[in-house]
């Protein structure tokens, strides 16, 4: 069952909101899920995508090495970088693990070489973990830090430069686990606020350069990664919202409503939001 | 009584408006096609420059000011509007510090906005819930934020405007009404770019947003 679609947004939809011509936009975990949903609407608004993952991809340009060019006739492994290029957007893959900072030298480096320029990096890469306090190892704190915090800042460090040249924009994917607590799962709402407070921080310190900074904080978002991990399906995710109303509005939120708030945020017509939570939660942040 | 500021935006608390700005981008898009879109408010640049984004975006928009910030008036003035946007457009003045303020003065501003914030929701709110649903969008000052000095009545009244707008957005997801409820809350920005961020809030990529109390101030409360 899927939701009546006047609840939720679709990628073309959310790419209506705003202009991204002429922008390059570096995307991670963008391989699926709210992720490739935001690389699809932000292309089709106009942006050049860089897709990554961590898994190395047949058409990927770290694949093709320092030639960069060379290859381009290869057929993408990239299913974002695919699906970009079959509704007519331009998109390409590189391998990036957002905890390992090499990678993310790399692939700021194939950027500037590739395209010149790099105007939004969306850090949306992420995971989460359950286990209250007294159930919590160190590995499991540090691998959310290493992941959702770190993450955020390698980055937000090494595309900054060329950020500073574009007055670019970093959007990071924060969660409602960025404001709120929850009993039974320590580690992840503990680096969603690390992560938020990572993103101030970016705004702060973009402001002299033009450089903006905003945290996107969604909700439990219906997604195939999601469901696998939850082994839910859509019907009963769909039925818990409406009976629980974790979320006030008591409908599912889907992709295409976080890739709305990404592709606005990213434009230059929003240009003086900075340092902000903006919260796509049916309305849990009123309550 | 003076029941509005009819200064427009100009002498907003802690907001500093400019003519200059972009247009905006979604206009080009036809996001709001099709909708009744009623905008709350006194005349000027920010009206002028909502009206027309709104109207680019493909909407139709009325413009009006119940006469007074009383029951009657919003009765009146709404019992017959059909809309599936609303705007409401209560930019407060800033009109002095305690010690300077005496209680009309106070009065006046709360009436011109944290009054007719509660009167647009309570009467204007059935009339998107008539129509199947829409959206109620307040656009007021970012002073209730966190409080901004020589502006009194100004942070109280918009504080008082957030809590309204939480509350009314839980009314409305509780009754499962289709109405979705938001605030702009400006600092800083011109009319285009404000303009801008309401058609966003308006779109119908947005039609999951409730709840949200969007701080345009160019990364100040970062």
């Amino acid at each position: 069952m899927s939701a009546p679609v006047t609840m939720n947004a679709t990628a073309e939809q959310a790419s209506r909101v705003g202009s991204l011509k002429g922008k390059v936009a570096l995307l991670t975990g963008s391989e699926s899920g709210i992720g490739q949903t935001c690389a699809l609407a932000m292309s089709r608004a106009g942006a050049t995508i860089i897709s990554t993952g961590r898994s190395e991809q047949g058409g990927s340009l770290s694949a093709r090495g320092a030639g960069l060019l060379k290859g381009r006739e290869l057929e993408p492994g990239s299913e974002t970088v695919r699906q970009v290029r079959d509704q007519g957007g331009t998109a390409d893959y590189i391998k990036l693990d957002v905890t390992v900072e090499q990678d993310w030298i790399d692939a700021v480096a194939i950027i500037e070489k590739q395209f010149g320029r790099l105007d939004i990096l969306l850090n949306n890469a992420g995971n989460t973990t359950g286990g209250a306090l007294e159930d919590t190892d160190m590995d499991t704190v540090l691998y959310m830090m290493r992941l959702n915090i770190e993450g955020a800042f390698l980055g937000t460090t090494h595309a900054w430069r060329l950020l500073k040249k574009s007055k670019g924009v970093v959007l990071n994917m924060n969660s409602t686990a960025g404001h709120y607590g929850s009993a039974g799962g320590f580690a992840y709402p503990a680096s969603k606020g690390g992560m938020f407070g990572l993103s101030k921080a970016a705004a702060l310190d973009g402001k002299p350069f033009g450089i903006r900074s905003i945290s996107l904080h969604p909700g439990s978002t219906w997604t195939p990664g999601m469901a696998r991990a939850r082994k839910l399906t859509e019907q009963d995710f769909v039925a818990g919202i409406r009976k629980t109303r974790s979320m006030p509005l008591g409908y599912p939120l889907y992709p295409g409503d976080v890739a709305t708030a990404v592709v606005y945020f990213a434009s230059d017509a929003a240009r003086k939001f900075s340092g902000i939570a903006f919260n796509i939660d049916g309305g849990m942040i009123a309550r | 009584m003076t029941a509005v500021d009819r200064r427009g935006v100009i002498g907003v608390a802690t907001a500093a408006i400019s003519a200059a700005g972009l247009p905006s981008a979604n206009a080009q898009e036809k996001t709001v096609t099709g909708q009744k879109c009623l905008l709350l408010g006194p005349d000027g640049e920010l009206a002028d420059a909502i009206a027309q984004d709104l109207t680019a975006a493909g909407g139709s928009v009325k413009r009006m000011l119940p006469d007074a910030a009383t029951e009657d008036a919003y009765k009146a003035a709404l019992a017959n509007e059909a809309a599936d946007i609303i705007v409401n457009l209560v930019m407060p003045e800033a009109n002095g510090a305690f010690g300077d303020v005496d209680l009309p003065g106070f009065r006046r501003v709360m009436e011109a906005t944290y009054i007719r914030t509660f009167l647009a929701m309570k009467y204007g709110i059935p009339r998107l819930r008539a129509g199947g649903g829409g959206r109620f969008i307040t656009v007021t000052s970012n002073a209730g934020r966190r409080g901004a000095s020589g502006a009194v009545a100004a942070t109280a009244a918009t504080n008082g405007i957030m809590q309204m707008t939480r509350c009314a957005t839980l009314n409305c997801a509780a009754k499962d009404d289709n109405v979705r409820v938001n605030a702009l809350m400006v600092g800083t920005g011109s009319a285009a770019e404000i303009a801008s961020a309401v058609t966003f809030l308006a779109s119908e990529a947005a039609i999951f947003y409730t709840g949200i109390l969007l701080q345009l101030d160019d990364g100040a409360m970062s």
